[in-house]
């Protein structure tokens, strides 16, 4: 079976590729969709453009159901009561049919298939009560180089006058909690770090390649799957890179540089306990990651 | 009388407008603030004033033969034989160490009022109501409280001439509290004679209906409020409660602003300019 083809043979499950916006998670998607996981119907993938030339990987029917799940709880992601609510709603039939048909669309070709979508860390509490765990694979990259391309894409107009470090890395901590925390509960995971796919990409990928073999028992051809998961890295696309390391910038928090740390040592398959209190959010978190949306939206109305 | 600046400041929302009209009916003239040219030694200085390097900025400015020139000639406008001065809001205190260097020794009013009351009244008086309503904004509004606080503290460590009045016992005990505040500006400017005829017509200016806002203990309740801000407002409360020097020297260094705070108020500002850019270009 050439590359990049659904894998028949294989078991049929899917494959969540997870992790912040901007930090790595279109190419971690493109390298499993080279695997051998089937993304979805291409017309449904959202288009290339300039910030992600290899395409975003991202299901829109899948979008469009969290969306909704989002806006049936009556509070905005950032809220603590979020994960609860979205608990609750794994037991509402209508939500439960609807994710589940999704799901069936996605195993119609048999094999592996793959839903990328950064808000999927946030929405684990729901689909961990509604399908079999997925396999899982999670980008880390540094938050401040994320948080200059997530600005240079979302507040264009703004790039110049704003800095949105310190915004970026509560979003960024806000995810890699969740994630971790779900992690918890599915040992079948494997953390990326996106500096580390760039810089040994041979070595990045072999071990990427692995580690979906040894989960869908994939045997043989591994070195055909590796070059052509390989040819999808072009570090050119490397495009944002901080001056000065996040370790030392007065914008993140220590628990932050902290989380970092813990992350880097996942990424090199070292897992030390999880405590999410060593983690703490300073206490203005939830509003501003609340307010930023209202800042980005009148910018943006503003800027038309 | 001494022909001696008072500024009377605050963080915004804070009483600064009541406190400003008890002065100029104690009879002190009002000066315009020099709005147009804040603008300019704000824009000189980097853009906005949430910055924790503004200070410096400012008094790096402030020795620029230029700016020395156009603000020591602003500063020979407003003196002369009328008596006090009075500069008052909309004056940001964060521009008071660019002004300090022309007006060494000013007679320093702060008005301390609850972050929590001026943040509602903030969120009313800068948003459109529908929004006020619904955004939460107590965690941004407490760091330009703090920001602005913290400067009203440093300028009177240098300042021995100032005043510390609490804007929700100015509603509560009117009387006491003007009488305060007309005492302190009688020494400090050494009046000639007492202020007593004058505080007719300061209390009748106290209109404790205007007080909207009020939340009472709560803001020491909130998560979203640092401890070190509960405990500069704690702080401040003992100040304005105080007589004379203070019994508790300021240490800033008890009340630091997290550097991540710099950003939220940065980007909220740009947020401001840009509606209320949009207000002006209709």
């Amino acid at each position: 079976m050439p590359p990049g083809e659904p894998s028949p043979a294989l078991p049929c499950r899917g494959i969540f590729v997870l992790g912040v916006d901007r930090s790595g998670t279109s190419l971690l998607s493109d390298l499993v969709c080279r695997w051998g996981a089937y993304p979805g119907e291409a017309d449904v993938l959202g288009e290339t453009d300039s910030y992600n030339p290899q395409g975003y990987f991202e299901y829109s029917p899948m979008q469009k159901l969290l969306s909704d799940l989002t806006l049936s709880t009556g509070v905005l992601e950032w809220d603590p009561r979020f994960h609860s609510l979205l608990k609750l709603r794994a037991h509402d039939p209508n939500f439960r049919r609807q994710a589940l048909a999704l799901v069936a669309g996605m195993e119609k070709e048999g094999g592996p298939w793959l839903w990328k979508e950064p808000f999927l860390c946030l929405h684990m509490p729901f689909w961990e009560q509604v399908i079999p765990a997925p396999v899982c694979v999670m980008t880390v990259r540094n938050p401040q180089d994320s948080a200059l391309s997530f600005t240079r894409m979302n507040l264009r107009s703004l790039a110049d006058r704003i800095s949105l470090t310190s915004y970026f890395s509560l979003r960024w901590q806000k995810f890699m909690l969740a994630v971790l925390e779900y992690f918890e509960s599915n040992p079948e995971h494997l953390v990326v770090q996106y500096e580390e796919l760039l810089r040994d990409p041979a070595g990045q990928v072999r071990r990427l390649c692995r580690f979906l073999d040894q989960r869908f028992g994939q045997v043989g051809g591994e070195e055909e799957r590796a070059a052509a998961m390989l040819a999808a890295i072009d570090p050119k696309l490397w495009r944002n890179r901080a001056a000065s390391s996040f370790f030392e910038i007065p914008e993140a928090t220590e628990a932050q540089k902290e989380l970092l740390r813990y992350l880097h040592l996942r990424a090199a398959d070292v897992r030390p306990p999880f405590d999410p209190e060593r983690y703490p959010f300073p206490p203005h978190y939830q509003e501003y990651l609340e307010n930023f949306l209202l800042l980005s939206t009148k910018i943006s109305m503003s800027a038309k | 009388m001494v022909s001696r600046p008072i500024l009377v400041l605050g963080a915004e929302r804070s009483g600064v407008t009541l406190v400003s009209t008890l002065v100029t009916l104690w009879g002190a003239q009002a000066a315009p603030a020099p709005s147009a040219l804040n603008a300019e030694i704000l824009a000189a200085a980097g853009g906005g004033l949430w910055s924790p390097a503004l200070a410096d900025r400012l008094a790096a400015l402030a020795a620029e033969p230029a700016w020395r020139e156009r603000a020591r000639a602003l500063i020979a406008s407003l003196g002369g034989e009328a008596g006090p001065w009075l500069w008052t809001a909309p004056f940001p205190p964060q521009l008071v160490p660019f002004w300090e260097k022309f007006i060494p020794d000013p007679v320093v009013v702060a008005v301390v009022r609850n972050p929590l009351d001026s943040t509602r009244s903030f969120a009313r008086a800068r948003l459109p109501e529908k929004l006020a309503r619904m955004i939460r904004l107590t965690s941004y509004f407490t760091f330009r409280w703090q920001a602005a606080n913290l400067t009203l503290l440093e300028l009177a460590q240098r300042h021995p001439d100032h005043l510390f009045v609490d804007y929700e016992k100015i509603l509560q005990s009117p009387v006491e509290q003007v009488r305060r505040l007309g005492r302190f500006l009688d020494v400090t400017t050494g009046a000639a004679e007492s202020c007593d005829e004058r505080l007719l017509p300061m209390l009748e200016a106290v209109e404790p209906g205007l007080w909207h806002c009020r939340t009472g203990p709560q803001f020491f309740e909130l998560k979203q409020v640092l401890e070190e801000q509960k405990e500069l407002f704690h702080y401040l409360k003992r100040r304005a409660a105080h007589a004379g020097e203070p019994a508790e020297p300021f240490d800033p260094a008890r009340f630091p602003i997290p550097y991540y705070a710099w950003e939220y108020l940065q980007n909220f500002e740009v947020y401001f300019t840009e509606k209320e850019g949009a207000v002006a270009a209709g």
